[in-house]
């Protein structure tokens, strides 16, 4: 079978299924959360929302993004292990085709939830009118690292979700990542690297500074870390390869 | 006779579309119903009602001679046993531990499992996790579950389903025994054959109206035997009887006498071999009861 | 009778991994917690108070809701999978027991959780070096985040009923948790269920925000007016709606 025709299959057993709901529950809920966050107290605020919007969302993202995806694999692969449609499949196309398809299924959603925070960020600042420049860089280097770090947390998710009969452990592991990137925040910076979900938050690129007499925050922005972000793509291609022959090795 | 379940005008609507549509159901005690229909008649739908499962529409259900409601849900669940649909089980338990469970609930001894296993012939499996029953195993579990504790009504809805020849062989034979004991079985099935062997009595259901139902006795008088004739010359010989003021009737490529007597039989043969037709056969054949169900509906349904 | 659906429900989940997740999870927070402490020693100068918050800020704003969620999930897949809502509905059990059962089972894993992040905390504040025991006041608090937790249970055993798929729910728990945190800063937590565990917990400061009667009151009012609704939703559920596998 074609990659294509087994995509549109992939994609026929998806309707009625409201899948989109899922993006679009993350984005509604990231917008509030920046209109609650975001609103300017005094005029400094004002000159520098759209930074601190960009020091915001990693931190945002790393506590919700690890239990997004565990939510949106389930949903994408559970109905196999319900209908117990392994045995069906196997012998209608490759295995390796049914994992890429969902995979790339799943992947779709990601790339909607990622894009999604540059309307949200540039709404709020409509709303509130921030007074500095939306910065195209800085928007692609949010959507980018957001995307790429959540192409490796899928595949995690994927061969843990297709090898769980009970749904347990790939709920309990994006529980846990959500977890430890929250946490991973107030780590020593090397320590923090060996959690993978906290990468949201790695790949910041605003800094904050509080003065704590004039209570005044100040943010300003880092070097975005191009080489990092490569490597941890190519890390992503890895574990890819590495869980899909994980899951596929599973008997029927 | 006492009947065990009697429904009055049951109905049941999904979108305004009725499912199940003023349905008089009489079930008398002590009796193997065949409650029989093709696929989508509406005849789970009809057990989930007896169980409570789904809430009728319309009409009243009695159980036991009690009304089915909220207050003698319980009472009658006690005493009764089922398998709707497909069988229900948790596939991470073995088959013991799933009986188990059931016991508990039912608040049955636990040793009621060996019988019930024993029944259903499937001792050596129980120690198994179900997930890697075969769907005949599974379906015998499901019997196993619905007997536990010996109810007094047993609602099985196709009992045979997925199972080898020997198996829905040993599982018909286990039916028809039941009422010896005292239990009183409702089994559903879309194969009349099935329902001929082992019921005493039927209801027919097609598109959830009730078509037919009395004893299998009184059905099979309706499949009352017709005398085939095939002669030298099945025309010339139709024309003559026919002539003669015989009820023959013409059917693809000969001809038959609806229910007559010896007399006739004769009669007929004679006529035929006095005109130089020679008779090679005269045959007896019961009409099958797929006739009887387009004679019932007078439409042609595929079973 | 709820005694015998109370042992059916504990064989379905013979052989299930779910206990793991409620040892290992509540570690991350006690770990991290202690750690947080220790690093910012000349800030946090409460001592036992001071480590409560660390440990428990995150484990009852976020975490207990998705966690107890899972287990909520889990219990109903088993039903909601290979037709047991069939046999789950036809058993000669009443409707409040089959559903008090796994309630029950909830608040039986809710309140050894609880337990085990006290333990924890104890644990964390010895190898801090905090002297004595902590005091009785963060017993009531821990009770009382347990009643909370209760409350919560309810609701997700609710949902997950509801919604036939494993996962949504316990998405629906994290987002309701971490939407809980803007309502206790609005002051608006009492009205908002996943907001009570973190109240119950007194986990986001030092003195107990629960101090007057009038806020102990209405804690406690919400506590049990949400149960009785999440409740009381679900058995009207079960009782009028048609089973359909």
């Amino acid at each position: 079978m074609k990659m294509l025709t087994a995509l549109k299959a992939e994609q026929m057993k998806h309707r009625r299924r409201m899948l989109l709901l899922l993006p679009a529950a993350l984005i509604l809920f990231e917008f509030l959360w920046a209109l609650w966050s975001l609103e300017p107290r005094k005029a400094s605020d004002l000159a520098q929302g759209y930074l601190s919007s960009f020091y915001l969302f990693p931190i945002l993202n790393s506590l919700i993004y690890p239990i997004f995806l565990a939510v949106l694999v389930n949903r994408v692969c559970d109905m196999e292990i319900k209908g117990d449609t392994f045995k069906l499949l196997y012998t209608l196309q490759d295995k390796k085709q049914f994992y890429n398809c969902k995979y790339l299924m799943a992947l779709k959603y990601v790339a909607l939830s990622a894009l999604g925070s540059w309307p949200i960020i540039w709404v709020t600042g409509r709303i509130y009118g921030f007074t500095d420049m939306l910065e195209p860089h800085m928007v692609l280097q949010l959507c980018l690292s957001t995307f790429i770090v959540s192409t490796l947390l899928l595949s995690i998710q994927q061969v843990l979700s297709l090898l769980s009969s009970n749904q347990i452990l790939p709920l309990v592991a994006g529980l846990a990542g959500s977890f430890l990137s929250l946490f991973s925040m107030f780590f020593p910076p090397a320590a923090a690297r060996l959690i993978l979900w906290g990468y949201y938050g790695i790949f910041g690129f605003v800094w904050m500074d509080w003065d704590r007499s004039t209570r005044i925050s100040t943010y300003y922005e880092q070097n975005f870390d191009w080489i990092g972000l490569l490597l941890f793509a190519v890390v992503s291609l890895i574990v890819y390869f590495v869980c899909r022959s994980i899951a596929l090795r599973k008997e029927v | 006779m006492n009947n065990i379940i009697t429904t009055n005008a049951l109905t049941k609507e999904y979108d305004h579309k009725k499912v199940v549509n003023t349905l008089d159901l009489h079930v008398p005690e002590g009796s193997v119903y065949g409650f029989l229909g093709p696929n989508g008649a509406g005849k789970s739908t009809t057990l989930k009602m007896l169980l409570g499962l789904v809430k009728p529409t319309g009409g009243e259900i009695r159980v036991f001679g009690k009304k089915l409601s909220q207050e003698n849900r319980l009472e009658i669940l006690k005493q009764t046993g089922s398998l709707i649909e497909a069988p229900s089980y948790y596939g991470h338990l073995s088959g013991k531990e799933n009986l188990r469970i059931i016991c508990k609930l039912k608040n049955v001894p636990e040793k009621d499992i060996m019988r019930v296993l024993h029944l259903v012939r499937m001792e050596k499996q129980m120690d198994k996790k179900v997930k890697n029953y075969s769907l005949g195993m599974k379906q015998r579990l499901g019997i196993a579950a619905a007997l536990l504790g010996s109810p007094r009504l047993l609602l099985l809805d196709e009992p045979t389903n997925g199972l080898d020849p020997a198996g829905i062989q040993e599982i018909r034979e286990l039916i028809r025994d039941l009422p010896e004991h005292g239990i009183t079985v409702l089994v559903s099935s879309h194969l009349l054959a099935e329902i001929d062997q082992m019921a005493t009595d039927v209801g027919i259901i097609d598109k959830g109206h009730l078509i037919f139902q009395d004893s299998l006795v009184i059905l099979h008088e309706h499949s009352r035997s017709r005398i085939l004739f095939q002669t030298s010359d099945n025309e010339a010989a139709f024309r003559l009887l026919n002539t003669a003021g015989m009820s023959v009737k013409w059917e693809t490529d000969s001809f038959y006498l609806d229910h007559v007597s010896d007399d006739i039989v004769m009669d007929a043969v004679g006529q035929c071999v006095n005109a130089g037709i020679g008779v090679f056969r005269v045959t007896e054949q019961q009409k099958s009861l797929e006739d009887i169900f387009l004679s019932l509906t007078g439409k042609q349904v595929s079973l | 009778m709820l005694y015998r659906c109370i042992q059916a429900e504990n064989l379905k989940l013979k052989h299930s991994v779910i206990y793991l997740a409620f040892l290992v999870i509540p570690i991350i927070p006690a770990i991290m917690g202690t750690f947080n402490y220790m690093q910012n020693l000349e800030l946090l100068k409460s001592g036992w108070y001071s480590l409560w918050t660390q440990i428990t800020l995150f484990y009852a704003s976020f975490f207990y809701a998705p966690l107890i969620g899972i287990y909520c999930s889990y219990t109903w897949r088993l039903e909601h999978t290979h037709n047991n809502w069939n046999t789950f509905m036809s058993m000669p059990v009443s409707i409040v027991s089959s559903y008090l059962a796994k309630l029950v089972c909830i608040m039986k894993v809710t309140v050894l959780t609880q337990l085990w992040i006290s333990i924890l905390f104890f644990i964390g504040g010895k190898m801090c070096g905090l002297p004595g025991i902590f005091s009785p006041e963060i017993i009531l608090w821990l009770l009382r985040g347990t009643l909370a937790a209760v409350t919560i249970a309810s609701l997700q055993l609710l949902l997950s009923m509801l919604i036939r798929n494993f996962a949504i729910p316990i998405g629906i728990a994290l987002f309701g948790s971490i939407a809980g945190m803007f309502m206790t800063n609005a002051d608006l937590g009492n009205f908002w269920p996943y907001s009570l565990m973190m109240l119950g917990m007194n986990s986001n400061q030092n003195e107990d925000v629960l101090s007057s009667f009038a806020g102990t009151a209405s804690f406690f009012a919400s506590v049990i007016l949400f149960f009785l609704l999440f409740f009381g939703c679900a058995v009207w559920w079960l009782r009028t709606k048609d089973v359909r596998s």
